[in-house]
């Protein structure tokens, strides 16, 4: 009796634990890729900013990609980097940028394998669950995180 | 100054739509990738039911017809008939499904197919590039 009680306690804490984060769901579908890509062009285009916008699924592999015209040529691979980042890690960039900018042992993240430091990377979630994520790169990475969050708004 | 043409945003997006109906209308799942002539990815599709290997494997093949300005099947072609020493060579997936896209007598970019069997995938690639500078092109 005190054993059963003991495993229902931790299968308890176990699930509270797993409802910190948000689960995956079922990968991004190209619809909704090129519904986010669309949103997030809008927002870049309303405010002149040339941007590589990239959509990814769960696993970190490329769904969908556009660039828009006089886009940086180092964008293209920094876009994909921040949607991977933001998918596989299932936070935002934003969040390791901040990580980093305290310094002292925070700097470690910098080391974890295809980790993205910079924002503009965010993990695209629908009913509570992480099907995905979205990288923009091509101006100030703040209004890339701008760009970011108009695309991924647009499945909520 | 020497100038030549460039593949822009709206190019990329008539491309695309072009071979993705070209799939639909087989009712094939694909990836496509679009490139231009320095490698670098302009537009990326990859319809549901393609696999994340095709995703890798329609840039390859992008890659490969972009950089070398010829059709990936062609270096395909030239390993089947006998010069395996080719498979060394930097950056090449020879396999059939990436076409240069050539206007003007420039390459300006390349398409990369990958999710059927590979000549159906360079049709795809080369029912996009047609839809850009026109058939026989």
């Amino acid at each position: 009796m005190k054993r059963l009680l003991l495993a229902i306690t931790a299968g308890a804490l176990s699930f509270a634990a797993q409802a910190q984060v948000p689960q995956y769901g079922n990968s991004v579908n190209l619809e909704q890729a090129k519904k986010a890509i669309a949103a997030g062009q809008a927002e870049a285009r309303k405010n002149g900013w040339p941007v590589a916008i990239a959509i990814l699924d769960t696993s970190g592999n490329l769904v969908a990609y556009e660039k828009m015209d006089n886009t940086q040529t180092a964008s293209i691979q920094v876009a994909i980097d921040k949607g991977k980042s933001a998918a596989i890690y299932r936070r935002p960039t934003k969040v390791f940028e901040d990580i980093v900018a305290k310094g002292g042992a925070g700097l470690r993240v910098m080391n974890l394998r295809d980790a993205s430091v910079v924002d503009g990377g965010l993990p695209i979630v629908v009913d509570g669950k992480v099907i995905g994520g979205i990288g923009v790169s091509g101006v100030a990475g703040d209004q890339d995180g701008v760009v970011a969050k108009a695309g991924a708004d647009a499945l909520k | 100054m020497k100038t030549r043409p460039l593949l822009t945003q709206e190019d990329c997006l008539k491309i695309c739509a072009a071979a993705e109906a070209e799939a639909r209308r087989n009712k094939w799942n694909v990836a496509i990738a679009i490139l231009d002539d320095g490698g670098h990815l302009l537009h990326f599709t990859r319809m549901d039911g393609a696999t994340p290997a095709n995703a890798a494997i329609a840039l390859e093949k992008a890659r490969t017809s972009a950089l070398s300005r010829r059709t990936s099947g062609n270096w395909e072609e030239r390993i089947k008939a006998g010069r395996t020493s080719m498979l060394k060579m930097p950056g090449i997936l020879p396999v059939q499904g990436g076409v240069p896209i050539i206007a003007e007598g420039t390459c300006i970019g390349a398409v990369g197919v990958s999710g059927v069997q590979s000549h159906e995938d360079e049709q795809i690639a080369q029912a996009g590039i047609d839809a850009l500078l026109g058939k026989g092109s």
